[in-house]
């Protein structure tokens, strides 16, 4: 299907709107006319065509011949714009042979796919997975492991990886050419508005290179274009054409999504448009309850199920593909572990019973496996420290023992296994001390008790060293007689005596400790996840080795912890606000390119990149989405004291909708960063500056059409080729900082616009 | 019920027009004050008839009861002759006497007992002791603005508090002290009664019906959380003073809107913008009233831009009195505050160490002085860190416990010789130095020069090298130590390269040669390219809780700034140009302020046993130990009644405000029995205030407490009452009459349930535990006499099993609680297992952050000096072995 065919039904439907619109309306109130006064559009000369409904039009042959002519130019310039995104953004891709950037990560998760080893990242796998597929195409064997800077070897087709990549790259301009036009811009502003796109030295050079953000901006452009397909159609939903888009919209959200999460600002994006299309239809009278329902329920399947769909079978494919032990394993918990291939997790015998060895391991990420160690606490009852530990070594090994006084069989035949409920006694194997507690404050934590080591074993019984075994989750199958079982149990330890819960509190013990996790006595009662462990080791040689198939974590389980855990990753990437990094950046200096970033190393014989925007593109869009509400602004108060700018209320209707996806899609994508705590960089800016550079071209237009009466102007074209023609000139200007130059930093420092930008360091 | 009686709206005379007097709450009102029920036949506001409804019930009320501001459905009543709309807002004569019963009862309620307890409660330790500073005029800092303290120092003043008793800890003795406490406190009381008739005047500008105002001042008077608060030093009955004049004057605004700039309506708007600088200067809660009425002043001047009768030159003058009074005029009174506030505490107090040191050199006592201007090496110098006030680079004999092991760089708030350090040239330098043919002559110290410096007591060389400090563990910091002795050369770890960052722009030359306080610098270790850094964290024990210095790679810029404050060198003439620090403006001194309080503000993170986050407040499911004695105590909750009607009230509001939009799209425009317009302005701004006092709690990081929430609750409460008004206007008057008294007599009831932990007066241990509803409401009941004694029934004993203490270890495990042994009537031995351990006193110090550290008992250390003298240079012999802990510099060294 081709696009332009939708294109040209589009604005035969545009013509038909009239028609819709009488439908709807009660035969009483005039239907609007949609005439060509009234258009946006109505000064373009051949604009007629779409304005007259093209059912209803005469065999007009002067008419079918300028709509065919109309097509043919649709398709120059995307033939155009393909041309062009195409040369940018391949040409001399190898030039350089290193990892550059993140290339190192992002490669190199890529490799893993390759490797099937399990690892652990913050963004979503679907983007990851397709450079994993580039990888494999080119038969890739694993072996190189992508350290950042270093050369690729023979055997790495790096070339065909960035090609790869870059091709998603190249996509952009076509679609924002075809976004503009569906939203019902000129021609011309559409290609201006690719032209920004193709030639923007930022967008060209982040496409270059395997990262994600080709992807993630490829898939924003594609649900930006699948919603101005939906916004075009809006009046006459449930029509094929509004099908097509509603399903492509929600297919392109899923894709998004899934490559970083970022893609949830274009989710957000198209919530609020849905949202706000469906208030308005809420307000036509005429539209009843059943229609109402059909209208939410096609949009809760299509935009809300589609991309839940999507984004949960890439992580199918994700634990699919990732089957063996890797460096990501500590991330999950124990059960997920044990599924994965050479963990060291898998033959234990299932069920815990008394004199069995296990460890002990919290559900708190970061609390690891409960630990002690020969030293004392310097304070509170100065007994034997109990910690979280997160390495493996032979201090988390603890005996599981009945209460004091009491023996357990200890032969195949007699042995007794630990079911919810029972009464134990957890002995350290090393030191032979009794997990304790008592009434003494914790030493981080004050309003919680202590937990230490006491004891010898059963020389001195006490009953402060007894604790219930209460189990809250158990996820193996056919457990009737609720046994504690290895991995398969998350229970919580009571203490008999004060009746708290073991928690991890969450923080760190000081250096007396070695920094480990602190270990408390829960007594206020907070049955969280911090109070949660499950047994992770478990050696008993009286019992026979589980069957893998009892040791399955359930997908939806496995799918919950990773997305967790990549929300915590991703908080925890924090910068320390009184160091200096120059890779980082602030959301404050990216609409007025305070900064550029160098992407590798800088030596004078290396090639080298450095990431910065075209100033046309950048600067005057920023311009413009600053302008633009301010223009907004002006209308609105004049609306309010009852002065009409416009001859149909349409027109600003228009306006307001197409400023609500092209602004809103810029203030989604950017303004959010500033709440983030996380580290932000530069390309952080990239989707939002692709919806500001559509923006500008829409601006641009709009502006002349108000000023000059047309969108056709003499002087609104000037401008127009005047802004493409300095976007070219700047983007071939600084286009050494994209294709990479082999020669030193300095023979650029001309270049430096502002003192800010670090292209060579000229106080050395 | 005298209260009963109607509000009138009194003909102006000259205002002209058909009305002789126009009853507004006809029916019921009048008919309870025994007069005859003129209805008004004539009446052309036609709003409820136009709706549909009409007004046949016993009670009835007409349009213009609910909607006398009227601006906006003009095409609604097309009789509006405007004689109407010009009549005055005012209290009859009848209303002025409820008000003046309901005062004595509100007087009887908040200054009962006032006495009790004669004792410290709570935040008294703070606030009592600010009053005090400002009688003795010694700065201190707090993190709240100044206005409501100084009240408390006005009021102590006035009732003979000389500002010696320090408010030490919660308990205190106030009687054997002889602290006149009684007038202290009856300021806040006096200011919490005056709340009574504020709420009366507020609900009636906000066009309510006499009962309802009645109602509000009676729910206010009996709240026990607005009533325990505003009975002891505290700031919280200020505010709330404050924010209840700003709605109550910027209610009282909105009734003379209709003849604007006429001098009622300058009047009020001036004082809505006096008052809401006053509110600002008491805590900076007074932010969200701002907020509040930013926003209705935002949807007014929206509304009339909509009003083409308003020209736009009249248009831009409501713009600009608007902007005058509520934005310029705030911020006067707040710098005004401020004013009196610097120059009360003109004295040099426990304060100085918050400020920077242009500040501390305005307070009298504080001399930071001249001091030569040129550095020149040789100089001995005392080095201020710049960013973070927390004072003078040092170093004393005492080791480091980790890494090196080497003597302790710290910084140190107060002025000793150990601060003095000596710049020298290096090694190199100073040989080619003493080779030039001007070897004696002084060399003035550059940016970009390499210097070394030498602690003036110790003779250790300021040091760094790749090891961890001790308190930050990141990889790109260093430890900064210090090393060597006197005789001893150093070695290249000990290089620094000044790199001056800032100047004064006054002294240009401060930007290229170093200079005593005009010029800010780095020092950059040559070696490790780490500058001098310091991150306020604090030493621990070994390190005298002093401030850990360190030295970070890539730092940003603020933290590594240094300045010289002292410059002393015997060779420098008499004559040579001499520094001294800027005297700052009040804006700038103020700013200063604004921004450490801020700062401290938000450090105010660590956890208060009695904290609570914001989404419990309004259902209040934790109260606030204040204080406990014997068989007494105070404890900060709300009458729950009114607490979680008010909170229902506004999630109605918000609920029928989002039904009415989806109606109004859908073309139904609800009339919500005439009452809707009345509903938005009245309801509908104190709501919104509440949300704006409420959500952005939310955003505070820091350490937040119930009382927070009390600015809140008043406007809550309002807003129930507004409500109940409107809504119950349509029934009879018996049934609005049964609810009014219904919801009057729970309060009172909850009143006096919940009193004794109010007043901290007698209470029985049954009587407590009946009101204890929710498990969380964590008062002490045991606290309490039993009324009755009953046999005890001895709880079932947890299994005793002896402990044995264990040898290896020595501590004797202390096990379960103690277990109390008493004997009942009988002489059985019944045990009782006493309640868990009250966390009273150790209630922190809202402010105790960041006290000045602990001064060195210079003779302790000077003990010592000799041993860690001889370790140092054990030490020193070891480095030629190769076997140091600075190994690694040479590689370091090498490698760049």
């Amino acid at each position: 299907m081709s696009l332009f065919e939708q294109f040209a039904a589009g604005n035969g439907a545009k013509g038909s709107m009239t028609e819709a619109d009488s439908n709807l309306k009660p035969a009483s109130s005039p239907p609007p006319k949609y005439s060509e006064k009234a258009s946006l559009f109505a000064s373009d000369s051949d604009d007629d065509t779409m304005a007259r409904p093209a059912k209803t039009s005469r065999p007009d042959i002067a008419l079918q011949q300028r709509r065919e002519w109309r097509l043919s130019q649709y398709w120059v310039h995307i033939v155009v714009l393909t041309i062009f995104s195409a040369m940018t953004r391949f040409y001399k891709i190898g030039f350089s042979n290193r990892v550059i950037f993140d290339e190192a990560h992002h490669m190199g998760f890529g490799g893993k796919y390759v490797n099937h080893t399990f690892y652990h990242d913050v963004h979503p796998p679907l983007a990851k997975m397709l450079i994993g597929l580039s990888e494999a195409l080119t038969g890739f064997d694993g072996s190189f492991d992508f350290k950042s800077g270093s050369r690729f070897p023979a055997n790495v087709n790096y070339t065909f990886m960035r090609l790869f990549n870059a091709s998603f790259g190249a996509t952009l301009a076509p679609m924002a050419y075809a976004t503009l036009v569906s939203l019902g811009c000129s021609p011309n502003a559409a290609f201006l508005a690719g032209l920004l796109v193709c030639f923007d030295n930022a967008l060209c050079t982040i496409s270059r290179f395997a990262l994600l953000d080709a992807m993630l901006m490829c898939f924003t452009a594609m649900s930006v274009l699948s919603l101005s397909g939906l916004y075009k159609y809006r009046k006459q939903p449930f029509s094929a054409a509004w099908f097509k888009w509603l399903l492509a919209t929600g297919v392109s959200l899923g894709l998004v999504a899934s490559a970083k999460w970022v893609g949830f600002l274009a989710v957000a994006l198209v919530g609020l448009y849905t949202l706000y299309e469906l208030y308005d239809l809420f307000g036509q009278k005429e539209v009843g309850i059943v229609s109402h329902f059909w209208h939410w329920a096609t949009r809760v399947v299509a935009l809300v199920a589609i991309p839940v769909a999507i984004y949960m079978l890439c992580f199918v494919v994700h634990f699919g593909l990732l089957y063996k032990s890797g460096p990501g394993d500590a991330e999950m918990d124990s059960l997920f572990q044990a599924g994965l291939q050479g963990s060291g997790l898998q033959n234990q015998p299932l069920d815990v019973a008394y004199g069995s060895k296990i460890t002990l391991k919290s559900a708190h990420p970061g609390a690891g496996l409960l630990h002690s160690h020969t030293d004392a606490y310097p304070d509170g009852s100065k007994q034997q420290q109990i910690t979280g530990y997160s390495h493996k070594d032979t201090n988390n090994d603890w005996i599981v023992k009945k209460v004091h006084g009491q023996s357990y069989g200890n032969t195949t035949d007699t042995i007794e296994f630990v079911k919810n409920g029972d009464l134990v006694r957890l002995v350290h194997e090393r030191t032979s001390r009794n997990l304790h507690s008592h009434a003494v404050a914790g030493h981080v934590s004050k309003r919680d008790w202590e937990i230490s080591g006491y004891g010898m074993d059963g020389t001195y019984p006490d009953i402060n060293d007894h604790w219930r075994i209460e189990v809250v989750e158990e996820l193996s199958k056919n457990n009737p007689e609720r046994r504690l079982r290895t991995l398969a149990t998350r229970f919580r330890l009571r203490h008999v005596g004060q009746n708290c819960v073991l928690r991890a509190s969450g923080k760190s013990l000081p250096q007396w400790a070695w920094r480990q996790a602190e270990m408390v006595c829960d007594r206020r009662n907070h049955l969280d996840e911090k109070t949660l462990w499950n047994v992770e080791n478990h050696v008993n040689p009286l019992l026979p080795p589980a069957k893998p198939s009892q040791l399955k974590s359930s997908f939806l389980r496995n799918f919950a912890r990773l997305n967790l855990a990549m929300a915590r990753s991703n908080n925890a990437l924090t910068p320390d606000k009184d160091k200096f990094d120059a890779l980082a950046s602030s959301p404050q200096d990216w609409p007025i390119m305070r900064l550029g970033m160098r992407m590798c190393g800088w030596e004078d014989g290396e090639v080298k990149f450095w990431l910065i925007g075209n100033p046309v593109v950048w600067l005057l869009s920023t311009l413009a989405v600053v302008l633009g509400p301010i223009q907004m602004l002006y209308y609105i108060v004049r609306r309010q004291r009852g002065l009409c700018d416009f001859a149909q209320e349409k027109e600003w209707e228009t306006h307001l909708y197409v400023s609500g996806i092209l602004w809103g899609g810029w203030a989604l994508h950017y303004l959010p960063f500033f709440a983030m705590g996380r580290v932000t960089y530069q390309h952080h800016y990239f989707p939002a500056l692709y919806f500001a550079a559509m923006y500008l071209a829409y601006f641009v237009e709009w502006t002349g059409r108000r000023i000059a009466g047309s969108a056709n102007a003499p002087s609104t074209k000037a401008v127009m080729i005047g802004l493409g023609i300095a976007a070219i000139a700047n983007f071939l200007y600084f286009a050494p900082f994209t294709f990479g130059f082999d020669y030193p930093a300095k023979d650029l420092a001309g270049r430096k616009w502002f003192s800010s930008w670090n292209i060579y360091d000229t106080t050395k | 019920m005298a209260h009963l009686e109607s509000m009138r709206y009194r003909k102006q005379p000259g205002a002209g027009g058909g009305h002789d007097e126009a009853t507004v709450i006809s029916g019921m009102s009048s008919a309870a004050a025994g007069t005859p029920t003129p209805l008004d036949s004539d009446d052309a506001y036609g709003a409820d008839r136009a709706a549909g409804l009409n007004s046949d019930l016993g009670y009835s009320y007409e349009k213009k009861d609910l909607d006398f501001s009227s601006s906006n459905n003009s095409t609604l009543t097309p009789f509006s002759s405007g004689d109407r709309q010009h009549q005055r807002f005012s209290i009859s004569r009848n209303q002025w006497i409820t008000l003046g019963f309901i005062m004595l009862a509100a007087a009887y309620v908040r200054l009962w007992r006032l006495s009790n307890p004669a004792q410290v409660v709570f935040d008294e330790v703070h606030f009592g002791k600010f009053a005090g500073k400002y009688l003795n005029g010694t700065y201190f800092f707090d993190v709240h603005p100044p206005l409501a303290k100084m009240m408390f120092a006005a009021a102590g003043k006035l009732a003979g508090y000389d500002g010696v008793f320090d408010f030490k800890t919660i308990g205190l003795d106030y009687i054997a002290a002889g602290v006149p406490y009684i007038g202290m406190r009856l300021m806040p009381a006096l200011l919490g009664l005056s709340m009574v008739p504020i709420t009366y005047i507020t609900l009636a500008a906000l066009g309510h019906a006499a009962d309802a105002c009645a109602l509000g001042a009676l729910l206010v008077c009996f709240e026990n959380a607005l009533l325990t608060q505003s009975r002891l030093i505290l700031l919280d009955a200020s505010l709330i003073f404050f924010t209840g004049l700003t709605v109550m004057f910027w209610a009282l605004f909105f009734t003379e809107s209709h003849r604007p700039f006429g001098n009622r309506w300058w009047g009020y708007l001036l004082l809505t913008g006096v008052n809401l600088g006053n509110a600002l200067s008491c805590k900076w809660v007074g932010l969200f009233l701002i907020a509040t009425i930013g926003v209705w002043t935002l949807k007014d001047l929206w509304e009339k831009l909509g009003d083409l009768s308003i020209t736009p030159a009249q248009y831009f003058k409501h713009f600009v009195a608007r902007a005058a009074a509520l934005i310029v005029i705030p911020v006067i009174v707040y710098l005004f505050w401020f004013q009196v506030h610097f120059s009360v505490l003109h004295k040099s107090g426990d304060g100085n160490a918050f400020m920077s040191p242009e500040f501390q050199n305005t307070l009298t006592g504080v001399n930071l002085g001249h001091t030569p201007r040129d550095v020149y090496y040789g100089s001995r110098v005392r080095i201020r860190h710049d960013a973070t006030n927390a004072g003078y680079l040092h170093s004393h004999l005492s080791n480091y416990e980790t890494g090196s092991k080497q003597q302790q760089i710290t910084l140190y708030g107060f002025r000793d010789d150990n601060n003095y350090w000596i710049l020298t040239r290096t090694e190199a330098d100073e040989e080619a130095h003493q080779n030039s043919t001007t070897p004696h002559e002084l060399q003035q110290i550059k940016n970009g020069d390499i210097v070394r410096l030498m602690h003036w007591r110790t003779h250790r060389r300021l040091h760094s090298h790749n090891e961890r400090p001790p308190m930050t563990t990141n990889d790109y910091q260093n430890e900064v130590s210090g090393y060597g002795w006197e005789g001893f050369n150093g070695d290249s770890n000990d290089h620094w390269r000044v790199q001056i960052l800032e100047g004064d722009s006054k002294v240009p030359d401060s930007k290229k040669k170093l200079m005593a306080i005009h010029t800010k610098f780095r020092l950059v270790h040559v070696n490790q390219r780490c500058a001098l850094f310091s991150n306020r964290k604090k030493l621990p024990k070994w390190g005298h809780e002093q401030v850990e210095v360190s030295c970070m790679k890539s730092a940003k810029f603020p933290k590594t700034l240094w300045r010289i404050e002292s410059n002393i060198n015997e060779n420098i003439p008499k004559s040579a140009p001499l520094a001294e620090y800027r005297r700052p403006s009040l804006i700038e001194k103020v700013l200063e302020a604004t921004a450490v309080m801020w700062r401290v503000n938000n450090g105010l993170t660590k956890s208060h046993p009695y904290e609570s986050r914001p989404h419990t407040w309004p259902w209040m499911r934790r109260g606030m130990a204040f204080w406990g004695a014997d068989n007494r105590s105070i404890y900060l909750i709300g009458t729950p009644i009114v607490w979680w009607l008010s909170f229902a009230t506004v999630v109605i509001f918000a609920a029928v405000q989002v039904v009415l939009f989806f109606r109004d799209r859908r073309g139904f425009h609800d009339r919500l029995l005439g009452a809707r317009e009345r509903y938005m302005e009245s309801v509908g701004f104190l709501s919104i205030g509440w949300v704006l006092h409420w959500i952005p709690f939310f955003l505070m990081g820091r350490q937040l407490f119930l009382h927070h929430y009390l600015p809140a609750l008043w406007l809550a409460i309002l807003a129930l009452v507004g409500s109940l008004d409107l809504f119950t206007r349509r029934l009879s008057r018996k049934v609005r009459q049964v609810i009014m008294f219904a919801l009057l007599l729970a309060t009172v009831r909850m009143y006096f349930q919940y009193s004794h932990i109010a007043y901290g007066s007698p209470w029985t241990r049954e009587g407590c535990e009946r009101s204890k509803w929710f498990k969380s409401w964590d008062y002490d009941c045991y606290r309490f006499p039993e009324l009755s004694v009953k046999t005890p029934v001895a709880p079932a004993l947890k299994p005793n099993v002896p402990e044995i203490p264990m040898p290896t270890i020595g501590a004797p495990d202390i096990g379960d609680q103690p277990v109390a042994i008493m004997r009942n009537k009988n002489g059985e031995v019944v045990a009782h297992v006493p309640p868990p351990a009250q966390n009273f006193d150790p209630l922190e110090h809202e402010n105790k952050l960041n006290e000045p550290a602990p001064e060195i008992h210079q003779d302790h250390l000077n003990s010592n000096s000799a041993k860690l003298d001889l370790e140092m240079k054990k030490k020193a012999t070891t480095v030629e072995a190769g076997n140091d802990t600075d190994g690694g510099e040479e590689h370091i060294a090498a490698g760049h």
